[in-house]
């Protein structure tokens, strides 16, 4: 039976478990290099032992790919409050905040330069034409098309 | 190109004839496209029912039939409508143009089906579900068309951006295929053959039948398409992980470089690009639909016979924005 208190069935707890259920085969579980071998431990990819690993671990729990197989693990192994919380932090701080920040600038960077660009396109010329066609004269066509928010209805033309 | 809504004079000669009269004012009664909208709506419904195993032979047969009422009765919607709006009138409005490929594809499909009786028509049944665009129909008038219109804006103005997306796809791909074909291989429990560059086992015992077991997971960079596939597929970010593992696993530690850089560059800025293109183009369409209707209503001032000048003033409800438009727009008249 499992003790209270802690997840049991990962192949972290069995590699520790006597129960016979859990044991690896006896050739697995004389290799050293056992856990690059199993495929729920990620091929002992995700971990923390040196910088470059933990590097790469921290990024995919931020790209939020297959984080809790690693918080899961990492659970499994060490206490589970801290890891709990750690990896939380890391979702919260990391992945929420700092990468729809990076997103948000991506956007009003976008708009900025986008924003230059608009006059020359080809739906700002069409409109162009559009007046010249019916008779409007060119700065109050230019007055138009350069109105962010321009409203028509009943009660006549409003500028927000 | 802006056209203004289909005018239809009168002393139009097709206005003097009996027929293009009642068509004229059939096409333009609520009747006639409630009915019209009403049948769409059904026509959805009969198309909806058609599953595996197939309906009992009587009720598909009231289905075939159906089938063939709607394409007889959005035939005589056309034909009315051309008649009553004349040819010009009629390809004015792009949805029109929209309507009549479908009844096109609706008749060639009920011509070509009713010559293997036995098959149902087979592939060709299929161009039977391109009636249900019809169904945009509903989206013509409100809000509903504005958003339609906005896709239908930034699919058009989308075209830049889709090509520095599949040039970004495969350089990634041949950057790939350059680093993994053909070295990323597995046996059937899963392990991977660790292959020289010559193309043999390193392991003696793999080698005499290394062709037999050695099999290269799904996503793999063997081929320029599967090498896209698989960019594709990291770029999305789906379990982008998973293959990173197989390939540090078969070359090394060092090939994570390759997928870090590709989910940055794919992942969160590509994707988000189209993100900011698709937001910019919405308030863009959004702007652009309100300005277009700003100028219709100048236009119609126009035609009417209106002065311009005086209408632009009289158009503003803020005051202060009136003395804005004397002095600073139109002031080019004074002088």
């Amino acid at each position: 039976m499992c003790p209270i208190n802690r997840w049991c069935g990962s192949l972290a707890e069995a590699s520790r478990s006597n129960d016979p259920i859990y044991a690896l085969s006896n050739e697995l579980k004389l290799d050293y290099y056992r856990d690059a071998k199993i495929e729920d431990l990620n091929f002992s990819i995700t971990n923390f032992d040196n910088l470059p690993q933990a590097f790469l671990t921290i990024f995919q729990c931020i790209t939020l790919e297959g984080w809790i197989d690693v918080t899961n693990m990492f659970e499994d192994s060490y206490t589970v409050w801290f890891v709990e919380v750690y990896f939380l932090l890391c979702i919260i701080v990391c992945s929420f905040f700092v990468l729809n920040l990076t997103i948000a600038v991506m956007l009003l960077k976008y708009e900025e330069y986008d924003k230059e660009n608009q006059d020359g396109s080809e739906h700002m010329q069409e409109l162009h034409e559009y007046g010249e066609k019916i008779g409007l004269p060119l700065r109050f066509t230019e007055f138009l098309i350069d109105q962010d928010n321009i409203q028509i209805s009943l009660k006549g033309l409003k500028v927000l | 190109m802006i056209t203004s809504t289909a005018k239809f004079e009168k002393d139009d000669r097709y206005y003097n004839n009996a027929l293009t009269r009642v068509c004229f004012y059939t096409v333009n009664s609520p009747i006639f496209n409630g009915f019209i909208i009403f049948i769409i709506v059904l026509n959805t419904i009969v198309l909806s029912m058609d599953g595996y195993p197939p309906q009992e032979k009587e009720v598909q047969q009231v289905f075939d039939v159906a089938n063939v009422v709607f394409t007889v009765i959005f035939t005589a919607e056309l034909i009315v409508k051309v008649i009553g709006l004349g040819t010009s009138g009629f390809l004015a409005d792009k949805f029109n143009i929209f309507d009549g490929l479908i009844v096109i594809i609706s008749l060639v499909e009920m011509a070509l089906a009713g010559d293997d009786e036995g098959s149902q028509g087979g592939a060709l049944s299929a161009l039977r579900a391109f009636r249900l665009f019809r169904i945009f129909k509903i989206f013509r008038a409100g809000d509903l068309r504005t958003l339609l219109d906005s896709i239908a804006f930034t699919v058009v103005t989308i075209k830049d951006y889709t090509i520095l997306l599949a040039l970004f796809i495969y350089v990634f791909a041949l950057l790939g295929m350059s680093i993994f074909a053909g070295k990323v291989t597995f046996d059937e429990h899963g392990d991977f053959i660790p292959i020289t560059s010559a193309g043999k086992c390193e392991d003696g015992k793999l080698l005499k039948n290394n062709e037999d077991i050695a099999e290269s997971p799904r996503t793999n960079y063997d081929h320029v398409t599967w090498a896209m596939l698989a960019v594709f597929e990291i770029m999305i970010g789906e379990n982008w992980n998973g293959v990173m593992y197989d390939h540090m696993r078969t070359i090394g530690s060092a090939t994570c470089v390759y997928f870090i850089a590709l989910v940055c560059m794919g992942n969160i800025i590509m994707l988000n690009l189209f993100l900011a293109i698709l937001l910019g183009n919405f308030d863009r369409a959004r702007n652009f639909g309100e300005k277009k209707k700003i100028f219709d209503a100048f236009g119609g001032l126009n035609d009417m016979g209106y002065d311009l000048l005086v209408s632009i003033t009289n158009l503003f409800d803020d005051p202060d924005l009136i003395k804005y438009i004397e002095d600073k727009v139109l002031s080019d008249k004074k002088e």
